[in-house]
């Protein structure tokens, strides 16, 4: 499964189930004023229905002549009783009543105990008196129904009646387009506000997910910087969720643990390498004292001056591991200042060619620009270059050539390579020299603590230089440094 | 000359007893900081040697209390830490130089010679080998009345191999003092200086100064006796 931000999974979430609450709380809100509206619908039709049964009653043998529909409704019985004058009053009785009950928009037909319509009024869709609609025709209950005619929604009541001994039925069809308008302006409102409070509480939910989330983003952007070289950072502690506060604390906490126990190891590497120091400081002083003694045999002396070279092997390699610790360890150990490339780098090429005397190795070095400023802690860059260019001296042959050139690379930065046409790497071993006391079979013979490019490593690192190496095994080696 | 040397470590105690008497000094040893203090204010001594780190008052503690009694006796400081900010205390605390262990002893032999060279205010801008002179305000090196050119790297090796006429300077010495860097690549540059100097300094004289000293390191010596 693709993985989602707890930000957005939070905001679909209750979004969603806000938008579920919402939308059973509206159809309820639909359903029950639709059904307050059918029933006032039921009820207007309840009493129109009554009302014409009484008028039925009342004047059920007035025919009348009329434009008024309901005067049709009549037209059939016979209309020879009356003469034309009752016919107006009655006329007039009909209408006022008619008008009194809103009949105009309905429709009116009335079937008798046979279920066949009589009557209707004027205007009424066939629909409605047709024998398909004999179902619906009850003479004992008073029934309630819609119908769908002529692309009109129309509720219609079964009003049964007596009339005369006889049993008749009165309906009255009303449309229902009153009804409907407001359902669809209200299902409209509901639906638009629903998805209105749906996309506002998406957004508002999003940025308080974020605001609540926000710690935890802190942490993680602190949590990708983090090594240990820079354990004294902390979150900063924020009013906000006790939750997230609790987060941040055991964060912090967990943080403390690790630049204790840092400094752990790192107090107790340097407290190995005190202690060593003080018997190999008694060795040393007795081995000098015994070398200078002069009852002591040559056979003897040389046995010590042997004893002596190692104990300084040892101090050596003991001295370079501390100062790799610190390099690693220590906030602050690097004094990074501004130093003019070519006076530095002259110097640096002024030992290459010392060196390179001995072994009648020649060396060669481009110009470099004066104005060129780098920044670097001199002393130790002194170093990383020293070992790099004694590295190359070390392991070419005699009347060999190393080439140091400084250049520009793509980007526009500086680099320094030193090349020389020594015994080279081998492919496999390239990835292992930067590794502490690693050396290869054939640099073995040469002597060395092993811990040189450890220590060119952790210096270019400690500046933000890279270096590349590039060799060609019994070819020579390339030593790439880019500042 | 009386040299006080307040150390706790025995062995490192005894061998820079045995080491300055050899050298012809007297030596009082001191194993606890407050016997060093005790034994610094009640003698007078040329040169007071102190480690930091002392059982009981600590020698930082000893050295801020010499001097606050007065006493202009030159101090250096042993220690087995290298800090830097560790050196500045020590010589905050009124140390005149100070030393990491393990150290050679030549390299202690000669910061002693040093600092009681100083006490005694005899401090001379000429040095003078047998005929080899060197003029340390104008940096004039001459040999048999002869101007010698020198760079200043090999001025500055010959002025310390002069300021230590006569004892043994190791390899690590010279790195240390006249590149200012201990590293070990300088071995071989300081072989080719050398050679630069012999080369200038003692071509073409039957006595030669220069000399190496098997295992140890070089010596400007007008001795004839090898050692």
């Amino acid at each position: 499964m693709k993985p989602y931000s707890i930000r957005f999974k939070a905001t679909v979430f209750y979004s969603s189930i806000l938008a579920l609450i919402l939308l059973v709380f509206g159809l309820s809100v639909l359903g029950y004023s639709y059904y307050i509206l059918i029933k006032g619908l039921d009820k207007s039709l309840n009493v129109k229905a009554k009302e014409i049964a009484a008028i039925f009653n009342a004047y059920g043998k007035v025919v009348l002549y009329d434009s008024h529909p309901l005067a049709v409704i009549l037209n059939v019985i016979d209309e020879y009783y009356f003469d034309s004058s009752a016919k107006a009053a009655l006329n007039k009785l009909w209408t006022d009543q008619f008008s009194l009950l809103d009949l105009d928009k309905d429709y009116i037909v009335i079937v008798n105990s046979d279920k066949k319509p009589v009557l209707h009024s004027k205007d009424t869709p066939k629909f409605f008196y047709s024998e398909n609609l004999s179902k619906f025709f009850f003479l004992d209950k008073i029934v309630h129904k819609i119908f769908y005619a002529n692309k009109i929604f129309v509720r219609g009541i079964n009003y049964p009646f007596d009339y005369n001994g006889s049993k008749l039925v009165v309906y009255v069809y009303t449309p229902m387009r009153a009804v409907l308008n407001v359902m669809m302006r209200l299902i409209v409102f509901v639906f638009v506000a629903i998805a209105l409070i749906v996309v506002f509480t998406i957004y508002v939910g999003g940025i308080f997910a974020g605001q609540i989330l926000r710690p935890v983003e802190r942490l993680t952007d602190l949590a990708e910087t983090i090594s240990h070289k820079n354990l004294s950072l902390r979150i900063e502690e924020e009013a906000g969720d006790i939750e997230m506060q609790k987060l941040v604390d055991a964060f912090n906490d967990m943080i403390n643990r690790l630049e204790k126990s840092f400094s752990y190891i790192s107090d107790f590497s340097s407290n190995v390498a005190h202690e060593l120091k003080t018997p190999l400081a008694v060795i040393k002083g007795e081995l000098e004292l015994a070398v200078e003694n002069e009852e002591v045999s040559d056979e003897t002396k040389n046995t010590l001056f042997s004893c002596l070279d190692e104990i300084e092997r040892m101090e050596r390699i003991i001295n370079d591991l501390l100062l790799i610790s610190k390099m690693e360890n220590k906030p602050g150990f690097f004094h990074i200042e501004p130093i003019n490339a070519k006076n530095f780098f002259n110097e640096i090429c002024e030992n290459a060619n010392i060196l390179a005397v001995p072994k009648k190795i020649k060396v060669a070095v481009n110009e470099i620009a004066d104005d060129i400023i780098i920044y670097a802690d001199k002393t130790h860059a002194k170093r990383l270059f020293l070992n790099i260019v004694a590295n190359a001296i070390k392991f070419t042959g005699e009347n060999g050539m190393v080439d140091i050139f400084f250049g520009y690379n793509k980007t526009g930065r500086l680099y320094v390579s030193v090349k020389d046409t020594g015994m080279g790497i081998k492919k496999d071993e390239l990835d292992k020299i930067f590794k502490r006391f690693y050396r290869s079979d054939e640099a073995r013979k040469y002597g060395g603590t092993g811990l040189g490019l450890s220590i060119a490593l952790a210096v270019a690192n400690a500046h933000g230089w890279k270096i590349d190496v590039n060799s060609e095994f019994g070819r020579g080696t390339e030593f790439v440094i880019t500042l | 000359m009386r040299i006080l040397v307040v150390e706790d470590e025995k062995k490192i105690a005894s061998f820079i007893k045995r080491g300055l008497k050899e050298q012809g000094y007297a030596v009082d040893l001191a194993y606890t900081g407050d016997d060093g203090l005790f034994m610094a204010l009640e003698d007078e001594y040329d040169l007071i040697v102190l480690d930091i780190m002392l059982p009981g008052k600590d020698g930082m503690f000893v050295c801020r209390q010499i001097r606050k009694k007065k006493k202009s006796v030159p101090i250096l400081i042993l220690t087995a830490r290298d800090a830097v900010e560790d050196k500045v205390n020590g010589l905050d605390s009124g140390a005149d130089d100070y030393l990491t262990k393990p150290f050679e002893f030549a390299e202690f032999l000669a910061r002693v010679r040093a600092l009681t060279r100083r006490s005694q205010g005899n401090l001379t801008t000429k040095l003078k080998i047998g005929d080899l002179e060197l003029d340390q305000v104008t940096r004039e090196v001459k040999r048999g009345g002869k101007k010698i050119d020198l760079t200043a790297t090999e001025y500055a090796l010959l002025e310390y191999l002069m300021l230590n006429a006569g004892h043994v300077v190791t390899r690590t010495m010279i790195s240390e003092h006249v590149w200012n860097d201990s590293f070990d690549t300088f071995t071989n540059v300081i072989n080719v200086y050398i050679n630069y100097l012999r080369n200038k300094v003692d071509n073409g004289f039957d006595k030669k100064l220069i000399r190496s000293v098997r295992g140890r390191g070089y010596m400007i010596s007008d001795e004839e006796d090898e050692k």
